[in-house]
C-alpha cells in the first residue's frame, strides 16, 4: 500500500475541527502501521560448507563429510537445493538430523538424494526439498553425506548444498511479535477528551517507532578453509567481508559459530579473527584440539561491519575479512564459521 | 507532544501528531535491506594441465525471493593471469539470460600477490528519463523468486595455488509470513 508522510486528512488552518476528523486519521495511521507490520518475513541462502576444490569419498571422517549449523534465532528453512558432480555406484543421500539423532521438525529422511548412480562427474546431479524444516535457535543440526540403499562408493568432485533460510525480523530484535497500537476513536458528540486523544497517539508513536529501531535482517556469512597449517599467509586465509557504506547498508556480527576438524589428534589451534580493513583484529574466536579432532566454539558479539565511505573503488583494502590460521604442523582437513550479520 | 484537557493547541500540533508515525511507517514500507550475501570460495583453478574443470568452477543460487543486484566482488591470491566471474541468469538449466549477466574480473600478480575487484552494480543513483535530451536509464538488474543464477569463473591462471572468493550482494524486500 502506498504511505503518506503526511497527514492524509491535513488540518488547515481555520479549519472546524470534528472529531471525526482526528478519529478518521487516527484510523488511516494505525491501519498503515498493521498493514507494513506484517511485512517480517526474510529469507536469506545459506551455502553450506562442504569441501571446495578438493573431493572426498565416502570413506572420508564424519566432519569431513558434515556441515553444521546453530543457528542464533529460531528460524525455517523453507526450501534445500542440492548440486553436486560426483561418480557413484548408487544413491547418495543428504540428511538433517539434531546432535542426538533426532530429526527436526518437518524433516524426512533422507533429505535430499541423488536418486541414482551417477557415472560421470561431468553430468550435473540436483534435487530440491521442500518441506518447511524448523530449527531452534541454539540448537546445532547436522547435514550428513552419506551411501544410499545399495551404494558402496562415492567419489564427490562438487557437492553444494543451498538453504534458503527464513526469518522473522522480530526475532532479531528480541521480540516475538509487534505490539500494535491502542488508540481511541473519537467521533462526533463525544467529549471532548483530550487526554484519551493523548493516549492513542503516544501509543501509535511508540509502535512506529519500533519500526524504524527494529529494521534489520539476518546474513548467515560462511567461511571455510580446508587442507591448511600453520604459516599460510594472509592472502590465502583471509575471506574477504564485502565493507558498504553506512549510506547504503547496515551490519554488525552479532555472533559466530566456528568448526575445525583436524586429520588427527591433536593439541593445536585454529583462531578465527574478524578483521577491518586495516587488518586489525575485532573478534576473535579460537577451537582449540584438545587432543581430539574436532572442536566447536560460539562466539556472541556486536560489531559493526559498515563503512562511512562507499566502497566503489576497485581496492582489496576496503573490505573486512575473517581468517582462520593454525598454531601448529596438524593438518586441519576443514575449518568453518559462520557469521549471523545483522543487516 | 502531549496534550491534556485544557491544552492550547497549534494546528501544526495536530498536523504533527500522526506525522511522525507515518513517516516511520513509510520509510520501513519502501526499505529494501541488504539481505544475501553470497560468498563461494574456489580453490586452485587453472588453465594448464590438469585444467580444472568447468563444473569446478561455478556455483548455483535459486533467487529466495525477488532480488536486486547490490554488489558483486572478487578476490584473488595466488593468480598469474586474469580470473572472471560472471552472474548470469538460467533461462533453463545450462542456458543464461544475457541481460541479468554481470561480470568482475581480477588480473593478478603471482604466487604471493592478492588482488580484488568491486563492481557495484546498483549504487543507489536515481536517472530520470525525463531529465536529458537523451534519456539515461538507470542500471540496474532484478531477478524474480525462483529465479536460478550461476556463478561462473573462467581463469588464465597456470599456478596450482590460487585462492579465490567470489560474493553477491543483493537487496530484498520482507515477505508476509
Amino acid at each position: 500500500m502506498k504511505v503518506l508522510t503526511t497527514n492524509p486528512h491535513g488540518f488547515l488552518a481555520g479549519d472546524v475541527l470534528d472529531p471525526n476528523d482526528i478519529g478518521r486519521t487516527l484510523r488511516y495511521a494505525a491501519d498503515a502501521f498493521a498493514d507494513v507490520s506484517t511485512l517480517r518475513a526474510q529469507e536469506a541462502p545459506l551455502l553450506l560448507p562442504f569441501i571446495r576444490g578438493f573431493s572426498f569419498t565416502q570413506a572420508a571422517s564424519l566432519e569431513e563429510r558434515t556441515a553444521r549449523i546453530r543457528a542464533p534465532f529460531n528460524c525455517t528453512i523453507e526450501r534445500a537445493f542440492l548440486s553436486a558432480n560426483l561418480v557413484s555406484d548408487g544413491e547418495v543421500q543428504i540428511t538433517i538430523e539434531a546432535s542426538g539423532g533426532a530429526l527436526p521438525e518437518g524433516a524426512t529422511s533422507p533429505w535430499l538424494t541423488t536418486t541414482s548412480a551417477s557415472l560421470s562427474a561431468a553430468v550435473d546431479v540436483n534435487d530440491i526439498a521442500t518441506e518447511r524444516v524448523t530449527l531452534v535457535a541454539g540448537t546445532t543440526y547436522l547435514v550428513k553425506v552419506v551411501l544410499g540403499p545399495g551404494a558402496t562408493v562415492f567419489v564427490i568432485d562438487r557437492l553444494d548444498v543451498l538453504l534458503h533460510l527464513r526469518f522473522d525480523r522480530w526475532q532479531l530484535a528480541a521480540a516475538t511479535t509487534l505490539v500494535p497500537p491502542t488508540y481511541t476513536v473519537p467521533r462526533s458528540g463525544d467529549a471532548r477528551d483530550a487526554v484519551a486523544l493523548n493516549a492513542s497517539l503516544t501509543s501509535l508513536a511508540a509502535a512506529a517507532a519500533l519500526l524504524s529501531t527494529n529494521n534489520g535482517v539476518v546474513v548467515p556469512i560462511v567461511a571455510i578453509q580446508v587442507n591448511f597449517v600453520t604459516g599460510a599467509t594472509a592472502g590465502q586465509t583471509d575471506m574477504p567481508i564485502p565493507r558498504l557504506s553506512s549510506t547504503r547498508a547496515q551490519g554488525r556480527v552479532v555472533r559466530i559459530d566456528m568448526f575445525v576438524h583436524w586429520d588427527a589428534a591433536t593439541a593445536d589451534t585454529v583462531t578465527g579473527t574478524l578483521r577491518d580493513e586495516t587488518g586489525a583484529a575485532l573478534e576473535t574466536i579460537t577451537c582449540a584440539g584438545g587432543g581430539g579432532t574436532f572442536t566447536p566454539n560460539t562466539l556472541s558479539c556486536n560489531r559493526s561491519i559498515v563503512s562511512a565511505t562507499a566502497n566503489v573503488t576497485t581496492t582489496v583494502a576496503q573490505d573486512y575479512a575473517f581468517r582462520m590460521v593454525s598454531s601448529g604442523a596438524a593438518n586441519v582437513r576443514k575449518a568453518y564459521a559462520i557469521l549471523w550479520v545483522a543487516r | 507532544m502531549t496534550i491534556a484537557n485544557g491544552s492550547a493547541i497549534a494546528l501544526a500540533d495536530i498536523n504533527a501528531m500522526t506525522t511522525t508515525a507515518l513517516g516511520n511507517v513509510r520509510t520501513d514500507n519502501a526499505q529494501l535491506p541488504i539481505a544475501l550475501e553470497w560468498t563461494v570460495p574456489f580453490r586452485a583453478m587453472r588453465s594448464n594441465a590438469p585444467i580444472t574443470p568447468e563444473y569446478a568452477r561455478r556455483a548455483f543460487l535459486v533467487a529466495p525471493r525477488d532480488l536486486w543486484l547490490d554488489t558483486l566482488t572478487l578476490k584473488v591470491h595466488g593468480l598469474n593471469g586474469t580470473t572472471t566471474a560472471t552472474i548470469e541468469q538460467e533461462a533453463a538449466v545450462g542456458t543464461a539470460l544475457a541481460f541479468i549477466s554481470a561480470t568482475v574480473s581480477v588480473v593478478g600478480a603471482g604466487a604471493a600477490a592478492t588482488a580484488s575487484a568491486v563492481r557495484t552494480l546498483y549504487d543507489n543513483t536515481r536517472a530520470s528519463a525525463k531529465s536529458a535530451l537523451i534519456p539515461v536509464n538507470p542500471v540496474f538488474r532484478t531477478v524474480p523468486k525462483g529465479t536460478r543464477m550461476r556463478m561462473t569463473l573462467t581463469t588464465t591462471n597456470t599456478l596450482g595455488s590460487e585462492h579465490v572468493w567470489c560474493t553477491l550482494v543483493c537487496r530484498e524486500g520482507y515477505a508476509r509470513p
